[in-house]
């Protein structure tokens, strides 16, 4: 391989000398290989289609690339390995509309996997495979929102931006000492009025550095992502604890290429404690329509000291039977106290969501949405249901 | 006040209202608050309970395992302590101020409120150790105090919920109380439960401790004979067996204590009332406490066998208690002592008034 192959893998987060060190020594590569690959379907057809072969069987044709092609066998086996951490719903976003036109179908009946098509992109148009990476990333990842005051529409501006004015544009902050450490762009896309950078920090100087031979960057650097997007109005910060100061960065950002003053004040879905007490006793009745409950969790429990109690469904079913039981048989009621409910659990169209419901300075209820596996549009479409149902 | 009077019962410190309830207690020196701190896990959202004596700078998730940062941590107020005497003393201001008859029990730790010529037993549902009075308590004038509401609530039902009241109500508004009181002397009948208990108390003073002996022979007697209403009383107590009704509260209080212990009554009854026990029949006076030293040499009397007691009197010292709960073996208990309210208990729940009668009446003809 290539150093620029190497590096184009180590980007992706993919260990390559590890791999390679493995086919190299292991004395079953094969093996390995094809029990990563044996979780997904439709590689045969699209590995015989690009290698112009006919093999009948997915292990003859992988042994013909462990023992003829090296160089293919261990590009598979990298692939394969970055399959493993890619998420189908950023695959399938990224497809081009030409592989969805001759595979759409295929895909729909399973006999081609969303995986195996990762191999095309990678033959054709690898820089799809880190669009895939990082959606990855933000679909995986905790994330924060932010929305920008006052309202600004800066997308003309933002589709303009290239990698080399953000490079710039970092290299300015690190100048004038807004940045302190060493930055370096990742990763940069403007595209469908969203505009993603992902940035590497420098380890902090106080930051020990564990003995390392490989990925050392990898391993010692602060990874920060962020995605603007409805026309430069909200944020997200993804991976990053000091959400301040990437809010700080957008900021400049947007006075540097748009010449606009704004703040970002981070997105919070606050309640009053009557509304979350009739979504609660809604969703026990079974009046909300697409949403069951599925979990309470509630401190001061009326029991000997008071403890904490988490009622979870473990099938996916609803919990309110199992209330109605501990009312009437054991005469306790959880979710009497609305103060004291710590998190809820419903369930949206078979995913299990969990409301976390703190209670703010001003009394409020202020519900935080957390769930990491899934897509932003799902994410944002779960939440609004969610909300529209708290709010009836 | 929309708060618990529980131990372990806390309030997030952003929760403003119900922080200054909380405090509000505490300034009154009814309760002590201690500082409860806990870390959320980032991973699987667990609250971690942070000890004061840890000296590492992070935490173990105990769900999930994952090591916290402990830089950003929460604080919530927690009830430590709950000083009953603080609080008994507190209804008694409140009783004086209404100017009423009033006498105050402190064995069993309730109050005999006079209102226009008839007694009413107020009572304080966590503390007050007064059985009969509780599993009698329908239809019957009697004012029960709550101090943890949450807990109690399937008492209540729409007869008979004028007969329960809140602490922290009656602290927002001492004529709470008062009007309470009225409440139940007019909707509610005669409280025959304190009659009874008047009528052991006469029958207590006017026998010899042999009398007595006698006496309990008597009842034993009659509670086999009734051995129905016993079977009606036990399955009443199995319907409500998870519930403060099942039980019996006995103060505990002191260093390395619990504040206070509550028997299984089911299980503690049908341990006394079974054959193979010695029997010793003690009568006291209200003024006579039953100490350690009696109990052990009443003990001795029976070879240390299984020996059912039978007290007159409320006032049990500690250590007994202390023992017969630590004789409780395989779910039996070894000693059972039945004391004055348990007694009553049995003897109103079985209908077994005409002994107490009978023994009072062959005084009276003497």
């Amino acid at each position: 391989m290539k150093p620029e192959e190497i590096k184009f893998w180590e980007d992706l987060s993919v260990a390559v000398e590890d791999i390679r060190e493995m086919i190299g020594s292991s004395s079953r590569p094969v093996t390995k290989l094809l029990n990563r690959l044996n979780k997904y379907t439709g590689w045969l057809e699209i590995l015989n289609s690009h290698y112009d072969t006919s093999y009948n069987e997915l292990k003859s044709l992988i042994k013909h690339l462990a023992t003829y092609r090296k160089a293919e066998f261990a590009r598979l086996f990298c692939l394969v390995v970055f399959a493993s951490v890619v998420d189908r719903t950023s695959i399938n976003n990224r497809i081009p509309k030409d592989y969805m036109k001759k595979y759409g179908s295929k895909l729909e009946d399973k006999t081609v996997s969303y995986e195996s098509i990762l191999f095309l992109l990678l033959k054709n148009n690898p820089d799809i495979l880190k669009g895939i990476f990082y959606d990855s990333i933000i679909n995986r990842s905790p994330s924060r929102i932010f929305v920008c005051k006052p309202k600004i529409d800066v997308s003309e501006e933002l589709l303009k931006l290239s990698e080399s004015d953000i490079e710039a544009f970092f290299c300015k902050l690190k100048e004038n000492r807004t940045i302190k450490r060493e930055v370096k762009v990742w990763w940069f896309e403007t595209k469908d009025s969203k505009t993603k950078i992902f940035v590497r920090l420098e380890s902090r100087k106080r930051n020990t550095i564990p003995q390392v031979s490989k990925n050392l960057f990898i391993k010692t650097a602060g990874i920060k992502g962020m995605m603007l997007s409805d026309n430069g109005n909200k944020l997200d910060v993804v991976l990053s604890r000091d959400a301040k100061a990437v809010t700080k960065w957008m900021k400049l950002l947007i006075k540097e290429f748009a010449n606009k003053n704004v703040e970002f004040s981070r997105v919070v879905q606050e309640f009053e404690t009557s509304e979350i007490s009739d979504f609660l006793a809604r969703l026990r009745r079974g009046e909300v329509n697409g949403i069951t409950l599925l979990g309470v969790e509630r401190r001061n429990a009326p029991l000997v000291n008071s403890p904490t109690i988490r009622l979870e469904s473990s099938n996916m079913e609803s919990i309110t039977d199992s209330l109605k039981e501990l009312e009437d048989n054991h005469s306790m009621n959880l979710i009497s106290e609305i103060k004291d409910i710590v998190g809820i659990t419903v369930g949206v169209g078979g995913t299990t969501y969990r409301l976390s419901t703190p209670i703010n300075e001003e009394e409020k209820i202020v519900v935080s949405f957390d769930n990491r596996n899934m897509s932003e549009d799902k994410k944002d479409a779960m939440i609004n249901a969610l909300v529209k149902a708290i709010r009836k | 006040m929309n708060i618990q009077i529980r131990k372990g019962y806390s309030a997030n410190v952003n929760d403003t209202s119900r922080n200054s309830d909380l405090k509000g207690l505490e300034d009154e020196g009814l309760i002590s608050l201690s500082v409860k701190k806990s870390v959320i896990c980032s991973r699987c959202k667990n609250v971690i309970s942070l000890e004061d004596d840890n000296i590492e700078n992070f935490v173990t998730c105990s769900n999930c395992s994952k090591r916290q940062n402990m830089s950003k941590t929460n604080s919530e107020n927690k009830i430590s302590q709950i000083h009953y005497g603080k609080i008994i003393q507190k209804i008694d201001s409140l009783l004086s101020d209404m100017r009423v008859g009033y006498e105050y029990d402190k064995n069993s730790r309730y109050w005999k409120v006079k209102i226009d010529d008839k007694i009413i037993p107020l009572l304080i549902l966590e503390i007050s150790d007064s059985n009969y009075i509780v599993a009698n308590a329908e239809n019957q004038a009697s004012l029960f105090i709550m101090l943890d509401t949450e807990k109690h609530t399937y008492l209540i039902n729409q007869f008979n919920e004028s007969q329960f009241i809140a602490f922290t109500k009656i602290l927002e508004d001492g004529l709470l109380l008062n009007k309470a009181l009225q409440n139940v002397t007019i909707s509610f009948d005669t409280n025959h439960s304190i009659e009874l208990e008047e009528k052991f108390d006469k029958l207590r003073s006017s026998i010899t401790p042999t009398q007595f002996e006698l006496f309990c022979v008597d009842l034993l007697e009659q509670i086999k004979i009734n051995y129905s209403k016993l079977n009606t009383f036990y399955s009443y107590l199995s319907r409500f067996h998870n519930t403060i009704l099942n039980s019996k509260i006995i103060l505990m209080g002191g260093p390395s204590n619990p504040d206070f212990i509550m028997i299984n009554l089911l299980r503690y009854l049908q341990s006394g009332l079974r054959p193979e026990k010695f029997g010793e029949a003690k009568r006291y006076g209200a003024d006579t406490t039953f100490t350690f030293e009696k109990y052990s040499a009443a003990i001795m009397h029976g070879n240390a066998n299984d020996t059912l007691f039978l007290v007159s009197t409320t006032d049990i010292q500690l250590e007994v208690w202390k023992n017969i709960l630590e004789n409780d073996r395989d779910g039996k208990f070894k000693y059972v002592l039945l004391d004055k309210p348990l007694m009553l208990v049995l003897i109103k729940c079985l209908g077994l008034e005409n002994v107490i009668e009978k023994y009072l009446n062959s005084k009276n003809q003497k």
